[in-house]
Formats: C-alpha cells, structure tokens, sequence
C-alpha cells in the first residue's frame, strides 16, 4: 500500500512537471554540499527541473584498423549548467585503459543545455570491442532532498577493429635535421674560470705603479714638459701684463690677462667673465684658500679702478697681478 | 682516466656515430648504431670528457636513437658547464620544437639572460684586461704627462668596463643561483598525467599527458613525487620515478648526494648527476 501510494506520488509529479519545475528553485553548482559535489561519477551535472539527464556515446567510425584512431563522443543532455560539467577522465578508468589508448580532445556546444566530450581512441587489439558503459550521477533539483542524486548510463556500444591495413613501415628516424652530423670538435679549447676576470682588475694597481714607474724612467723629460708647460702660461701672462699699460682700459686688460691664465692653468669650469663668476669657479675647484683671497683683492681692486675711478692706476694693478702670478709659479 | 683513453672512448663514440648516419636507409640499424654512440658518449662524459662539443654530440645521438628524454638532458649537461654555447641552445632550441606540440605554448620553458647565455668567462677576461689597461693609461697619462682630459678619457672608458665586468659577472652568479636552487626536470615516461597533489588519486591539473623531453623545474619534494613548475605558471606534482631530475650543484655531484639520495624514499643518484627514480632510468 506504501509502495502505490509512492508509485501513484512520482507519476502525479511527473505528470505536473511542468508546474514542478515552476515552482523549484534554480539551483547553482555551488549550491550543493562540497562532499556531494566531489562524490564518484557525479561531473557536475544540473539536470533542468526533475527531467531526466540521458548520457549517450556515439563513435565515428565504427569500423576502424588496429592502427588507426577513432573518435568517440560522449553527449550529455539537457542540463542547466553545460560549462560547469566536468570531463570523465576515461584514460584513468581501467575498463577503457584495456581496450584502447586514450587522448582528450575538445569540448563541444551543440546546443545551450547539451554539451559534448571528444576523445580520441587506439584500440589496442582487434575484434569487436565493446566501449564500456559509463555510470553518470547528476543532481535532479525537481526531486525531493534525499533522491536528487540519479544515476544514469550511456549504454556500452561497439567498434570493430580490424587488423592493421598495412604492414608497419621501417620507421624513419624522426629528429631535428641539423642533428644527422657530428660536430666536429675545435681544433683549440680555452678553459677560462668564471672568476678569471678579477686577475687583471686585482692587478691594475700593480700595473699603473709600474707603468709610473717605467714611463719615468723612459721619459724623464715628461713631467719637467708639464712643468715646462706651465712656466710658459705664466711667461706669457707677465709679458702681457708688462702691456697692459698702453692699453685703452688697462684695469680691464690686467683683468683680462688674469682670468685667462687662471683659466689655462687651474682650469675654470664655464668661461667666467665677471668677478662673481671667477670667484665662484676658484670656489668649485681645488686652488687653496689664501690664493683664491688674493685673486678677489686684484679683480676687486680692477673693478673699483674700471667703475668707480680709485686711485689704483695701470702700473699699481699690473704690479700687483705679476707679483701674484710669481708668487704661485715659485 | 688518462687523456688518450678518454681521447680513444670519444674516437669510437664518434666512429658508431658516423657509421648510423652511414646507415641511414635502414632506420632500424641506424638506431642501434646512435643507441650505441650514446651510450659511448654517456661512459666518456662520465670519465671526465666534459666538452660543450662532446654534450652536442651525446645530446644528437640520443635523438637520433629515439631518447629525447636523455638527450634534453644531455645538452642541459653541457650548458650546465657552458651556459654561453651557442650551439647547444641552438640544438636544444630544435629539439624543444619537435617536443612540444606548437598549440602547447604554456609548456615552452621561459628563457633565460641574454647576458648568461651570450657572455662567456673568456670574453668577461678581455674585457677586463682592456678596462685595466684603460685604467692604467690614464694614471700614467695623469701623473707622467698631467693630461688630465686624456686622462679623464681613460679612467671613465676603464671605469665603465670594470662595472660592466662586475655586472656581467653578479648577473650570471644570481641565474646560476636561482638554478641550483630549482633543478631542471625532463619528462621521461610517455602517457604522464600532471596532477594537483602528491598521489594518483589526486585530480588532473591537465588533461592532456606530458611529451617525452619536456622540461620542468623542480620546486619540491614529498615522498616519490615532486613538486614541478612548466613554462611560466603550470605547477603540479609528477612522479619521481618518470622523470629525470638534472642536479649539477656541488651537493649532488659529491658524497653528501648519496646521503641526502638515501634520505627520500624513491630517489638515486647516478654519477653523471641526474637523480632519477628507482625504474633505473
């Protein structure tokens, strides 16, 4: 009497299913308890409602050599969430491992509640081989809470495999051409450690010590031409200086005269022109305190005798700047 | 092993090496030929011929009898000694082609520095003894002659080198560093699965099985698996014992690699230092 009132209960709801799915909420992958989700067998599948999820292989073709493929398809239809149905990993199953070699291949859409998984099969021996039926669990939201689960099949279907259509070919060697040709070894090899560099870096002191000291004992008339160098700026300065007298500006002219030996002798950064800019240059570089002191008394002492008429006159100036640039050559 | 007994194992090497490319029409009898200059190859480059050249040549001869697995490892071998070999980049570069199929872009392993890969010892030593030289004119030029632009010249051209050779030098330690501490994996069992975990019963991160040759870096260890990193991002764990795992740092290569080999359940040392599983690869 249960068992009827049960049976007479499933076939009224399947009857109303269309007032059934009406009323069921829609039901998310997510929504279902993680340890369901992972169970054996269950891919993910959402069947619409309490509509019945129907599994099916199909195979193309259906005749096929011992070494060749053949495709085979496993369509799963209708479901709600065709995205989220995970592919039966066939290679793992030992039944289909048996028969054939397995490769994964794309997914197909067909429909927007039909989805389609490709593989590729090598059967692994001839006759007529039976692909295994494959059991499917999906979740059937229509029904009541402990009987969402269903199990259905695809239902096993067969490939016949005839033996190899030819004979196998000596197998050619497959590789990269360049490689059917030894490489001739070099006639010379050069080990070098990877720290070899840091043996002339280490040296370079040694080496400029000793270069110093070679270079003088080759040239010992080097540093004097240097010195040379320098006793002929100043040479040419005085003697300009001596002139500056018979020039139309002759506090301009020492002034002149003494920035441009400052300039080749120091030298200046920039070309400085005025009083500032000179002092400012002696101040960037290496000359000592009391020189660059003296150097601001004369051109302030030029400056006060070009702009504002001090009693310092040409031979004063001139004097003053000479006695300056032999005090420094000494 | 004295240099003429070394010298004569890579003549016969060399010798079945030519007789396979001599017998070419017959693939089979080619391949015997290859099988057996590699394995000749394998027992000089054990006794201590270790040549960028004398790798190039193992490497193509375990292609060329159908091992790509060792014959990946073979020119890792060579460019563990040589980074800067252009032929052996060149040879590895080819072989990766016909490794991995072309729509399979995330299994290409990333490159590494131009600077490692192009900069040898060799050229790192020229150009150190021009800097030195440089340097060295310029403190002449400066203190014997009191030229101070040609001096100036010098000392910055010299400079310039000496940081060059410093820099080049930091770059190729640092990869090296970074490389020992991910050893190289190649892929040596066809059909692999790359999982998500340690064990088989752990889902597929892939679904597509792994070429023969792959290359991968190790990250970890558990157990018998190993946890591997191919191309940029794909991680998951392999079985130990279906790769081969290229350690050329010093732990390895010495009597601590037996202890520390002993140590993990499922691992072996061989003396070329590869650490393989206990298939005896």
């Amino acid at each position: 009497m249960f068992w009827t009132g049960k049976c007479l209960g499933i076939l009224l709801a399947s009857l109303a299913g269309v007032n059934l799915q009406a009323q069921t909420p829609a039901v998310k992958l997510a929504d279902i308890p993680a340890v369901d989700r992972d169970a054996p067998d269950f891919y993910g599948a959402l069947a619409k409602g309490s509509d019945r999820v129907s599994v099916t292989w199909t195979v193309d073709p259906e005749v096929v050599p011992l070494d060749g493929t053949t495709s085979l398809r496993l369509r799963i239809e209708p479901v709600v969430n065709p995205d989220e149905v995970r592919r039966p990993a066939l290679m793992e199953m030992q039944e289909f491992h048996r028969l054939f070699q397995i490769e994964a291949r794309g997914k197909e859409r067909p429909g927007p509640e039909v989805v389609v998984f490709c593989y590729h099969l090598r059967p692994r021996q001839a006759g007529v081989l039976a692909i295994p039926s494959l059991k499917f669990r999906y979740y059937r939201p229509g029904f009541p809470e402990p009987r969402r689960f269903q199990t259905t099949y695809a239902r096993s279907i067969a490939v016949t495999v005839t033996p190899a259509m030819k004979a196998p070919e000596v197998s050619t060697i497959r590789a990269p051409a360049a490689f059917f040709q030894l490489v001739p070894e070099p006639s010379t090899t050069v080990h070098v450690s990877p720290w070899a560099w840091l043996i002339p870096l280490g040296c370079t002191p040694l080496l400029a010590l000793l270069g110093v000291i070679l270079t003088r004992w080759l040239f010992p008339t080097a540093a004097r031409r240097d010195r040379n160098g320098q006793i002929s700026l100043a040479r040419k300065a005085l003697i300009a200086l001596a002139q500056a007298g018979h020039d139309v500006a002759p506090a301009r002219a020492v002034a002149a005269t003494v920035i441009e030996y400052l300039q080749r002798r120091i030298p200046l950064t920039g070309k400085p022109r005025t009083t500032e800019e000179v002092l400012a240059a002696l101040a960037a570089s290496d000359w000592p305190e009391h020189r660059r002191t003296a150097v601001a008394k004369l051109l302030q002492r030029c400056d006060a005798a070009r702009y504002s008429g001090s009693r310092d006159d040409a031979e004063s100036l001139a004097a003053f700047a000479q006695q300056l640039i032999r005090s420094w050559e000494d | 092993m004295t240099p003429l007994l070394l010298c004569s194992i890579l003549g016969a090497a060399n010798e079945r090496f030519l007789a396979g490319l001599a017998a070419l029409p017959d693939s089979q009898a080619a391949q015997l030929q290859f099988a057996a200059a590699a394995r000749t190859y394998d027992e000089a480059w054990h006794a201590g011929a270790k040549e960028p050249v004398v790798a190039q040549n193992r490497g193509r001869a375990h292609c060329l009898a159908g091992d790509k697995a060792r014959a990946v490892a073979a020119f890792h071998d060579g460019l563990a000694l040589a980074p800067w070999h252009t032929g052996l980049h060149a040879d590895l570069q080819q072989l990766r082609v016909s490794i991995i199929p072309p729509d399979d872009r995330e299994l290409w392993p990333p490159s590494s520095s131009f600077i490692r890969q192009r900069v040898s010892p060799l050229d790192r030593l020229l150009i150190a003894c021009v800097a030195s030289l440089m340097v060295t004119a310029g403190i002449i030029a400066r203190i014997c002659f009191g030229s101070r632009y040609a001096a100036k010249i010098l000392l910055l051209a010299g400079g310039t080198g000496v940081l060059l050779v410093i820099g080049c030098a930091g770059e190729s330690w640092r990869e090296e560093q970074q490389e020992k501490a991910t050893p190289i994996v190649v892929i040596a069992t066809p059909d692999l699965i790359l999982r998500t975990g340690n064990a088989a019963f752990y889902p597929p991160r892939r679904e597509r099985p792994l070429p023969v040759g792959l290359e991968a870096r190790c990250l970890a260890r558990r157990g018998g698996w190993i946890r591997v990193r191919i191309g940029e991002t794909l991680i998951g764990w392999l079985p130990a014992d279906a790769v081969i795992i290229l350690d050329h740092s010093p732990r390895f290569s010495s009597k601590s690699a037996n202890r520390s080999a002993a140590g993990s359940p499922g691992f072996a040392t061989t003396s070329g230092g590869y650490v393989v599983g206990s298939t005896g690869l």
